[in-house]
């Protein structure tokens, strides 16, 4: 995975226009992928409800940018902790129920959130959006700006470098093993001393902070946000990356991730309907591996 | 005064009464054996004990302490580790990851992020003498889920070893099991009631009346005899249940 990074860091000089700014969305998505396998692949919460913190996270940056004059790095912070907190009031809700009601009452504060989005346009601007005009960014007497495409993504690098090494550690930690403890069977870690509820918790808010930050990221990129961000999208394309790639592992999803761009970009070049194509790939690939791509390669 | 001790637990799921105002007084460091035929509500007073159900009436002490209705994960800091009838290991984590967790939960913030996995030195310690101890030592790194049905039950045990408990409840450890594992099983049993309280639920009554210092017979929810081994075989009702005359 080190090894992808500085590729990264390489290509970033070396690529042209086109394909560097789809790598930079590409990162912002992959630091969403990996937030929502600590809260799918690690405890094995299956919600619809990320679109939420998406969102929370694009309309942070962009509103405390608007009314704030926060700056970008602060707005960023804002942003996580936004959805750390928005975590912590949904999960206290959701988490306590098992299985498909976790599923229907997150998929439920998903659709509320699209809708209260759409509505209070005063706020969110509804589906028009917020645009937002970019302040330069001064670090140690620096200033950068992300207008510049080469700062613009290094920027995003570091970020996702920071997100996999953060959730990397979290997971080798005692943490990461508590999870996958309580996703292997939650009534054993429970008669080993650990609330499977506080830790399935814990996932849950760790997920949705990340998650904050890969949409404030994403709305970087655009410069606006839009209720759009809330829909039931954002929840289930998540779902898509982890399956492809391999649950539980965090360089899986982000290999999902590039395999949902490859084909959004080059295949449907040639053929409109890639979707059925990508539809085909994702049985094939479950049918062969349960646990992804990376599953499958790890397994042999 | 006894560590674990049950005071008239009755449990009653719907119109079915699975326990009827049960007493049981463990001593300190006894092997206390519990019998009784299929249905007589032998695993439902280990739920009872463990957290896992609510009793319907009646109390349980640990330690002197009222842990009556706690849940499983406060029970178990008090003191108290289980095992299953059928095993209930974690699938995907290897031998020595399954009792590090165990281990890990004793610690003051099993969460902490900046603690390592590798190099936590007690811990490690810890987890690596519960392996010999069950005799998996060879098989540290094996998946859980690849184990011998023998493996896991040992597993089990060194699970239930791991978070250090005052009393250990074990469920029919030997069921299912090929007799030369079970052999080694017992032997781990007895070598383990030599340092701790046991109560141990079996189905095989010849294993019971040959480890235990103390017999609890149940039956249909009852308890209708207790005593040493001797005297429970002497018993005219458990004779009466077990051979049916």
């Amino acid at each position: 995975m080190l090894f992808g990074f500085f590729i990264l860091t390489v290509l970033g000089v070396l690529m042209p226009r086109g394909p560097r700014s789809l790598a930079m969305q590409t990162m912002a998505f992959c630091i969403f992928a990996m937030a929502y396998d600590l809260c799918f692949g690690y405890t094995n919460q299956c919600s619809l409800g990320h679109s939420v913190f998406f969102g929370v996270g694009a309309y942070g940056v962009v509103l405390s940018l608007l009314h704030l004059q926060s700056g970008i790095l602060l707005g960023l912070l804002i942003a996580f902790v936004a959805g750390m907190v928005v975590a912590f009031l949904m999960g206290s809700i959701c988490v306590r129920l098992t299985e498909a009601y976790f599923v229907i009452v997150t998929a439920l504060f998903s659709a509320i959130f699209h809708l209260l989005s759409l509505d209070m346009t005063w706020l969110t601007g509804g589906d028009d959006g917020l645009s937002v005009t970019l302040p330069d960014i001064s670090v140690g007497g620096v200033r950068l700006s992300l207008y510049d495409p080469m700062t613009n993504y290094y920027f995003i690098l570091v970020f996702f470098l920071a997100s996999y090494l953060l959730m990397r550690r979290i997971t080798e930690a005692p943490l990461g093993k508590v999870f996958i403890s309580i996703r292997e069977n939650e009534k054993r870690a429970a008669f080993l001393g650990y609330d499977p509820f506080r830790y399935k918790l814990a996932a849950f808010v760790l997920s949705g902070a990340f998650t904050a930050l890969a949409g404030s990221i994403y709305a970087l990129t655009l410069r606006y946000a839009t209720a759009d961000l809330f829909g039931l999208y954002w929840s289930i394309i998540p779902i898509v990356w982890c399956l492809i790639g391999g649950v539980g592992t965090l360089v899986g999803p982000c290999i999902g991730v590039a395999l949902m761009f490859f084909f959004q970009y080059y295949v449907s070049a040639w053929w409109t309907h890639y979707l059925i194509l990508f539809g085909v790939l994702i049985l094939v690939i479950l049918r062969t591996s349960r646990k992804g791509l990376l599953g499958y390669l790890l397994g042999r | 005064m006894a560590i674990l001790e049950v005071r008239e637990i009755t449990k009653n799921f719907g119109g079915l009464t699975a326990l009827k105002d049960v007493c049981l007084s463990v001593q300190e460091g006894e092997l206390r054996g519990i019998i009784g035929p299929n249905g007589a509500g032998k695993t439902t007073l280990f739920n009872v004990i463990s957290g896992d159900l609510k009793p319907t009436g009646g109390k349980v002490y640990l330690q002197g302490e009222d842990i009556t209705g706690l849940p499983p994960h406060k029970i178990c800091k008090k003191g108290l580790g289980r095992t299953f009838q059928l095993t209930m290991v974690f699938p995907e984590l290897t031998v020595y990851e399954s009792i590090w967790v165990g281990i890990n939960s004793r610690k003051e913030k099993p969460w902490d992020p900046f603690r390592s996995f590798e190099k936590d030195s007690d811990v490690s310690e810890r987890a690596e003498e519960l392996c010999r101890i069950v005799g998996l030592y060879e098989k540290r790194d094996e998946l859980a889920s690849n184990l011998s049905y023998g493996d896991q039950k040992a597993l089990e045990i060194a699970m239930a070893l791991s978070t250090d408990p005052a009393v250990l409840l074990l469920d029919e450890p030997t069921q299912g099991v090929s007799p030369k594992e079970a052999e080694g099983l017992i032997e781990l049993i007895v070598e383990l009631s030599k340092r701790m309280t046991i109560v141990l639920i079996e189905h095989s009554v010849d294993v019971v009346l040959r480890l235990c210092h103390k017999v609890t017979v149940l039956n249909e929810g009852r308890v209708i005899a207790e005593g040493s081994p001797e005297e429970i075989s002497r018993n005219k009702e458990v004779q009466r249940i077990y051979l049916g005359t």
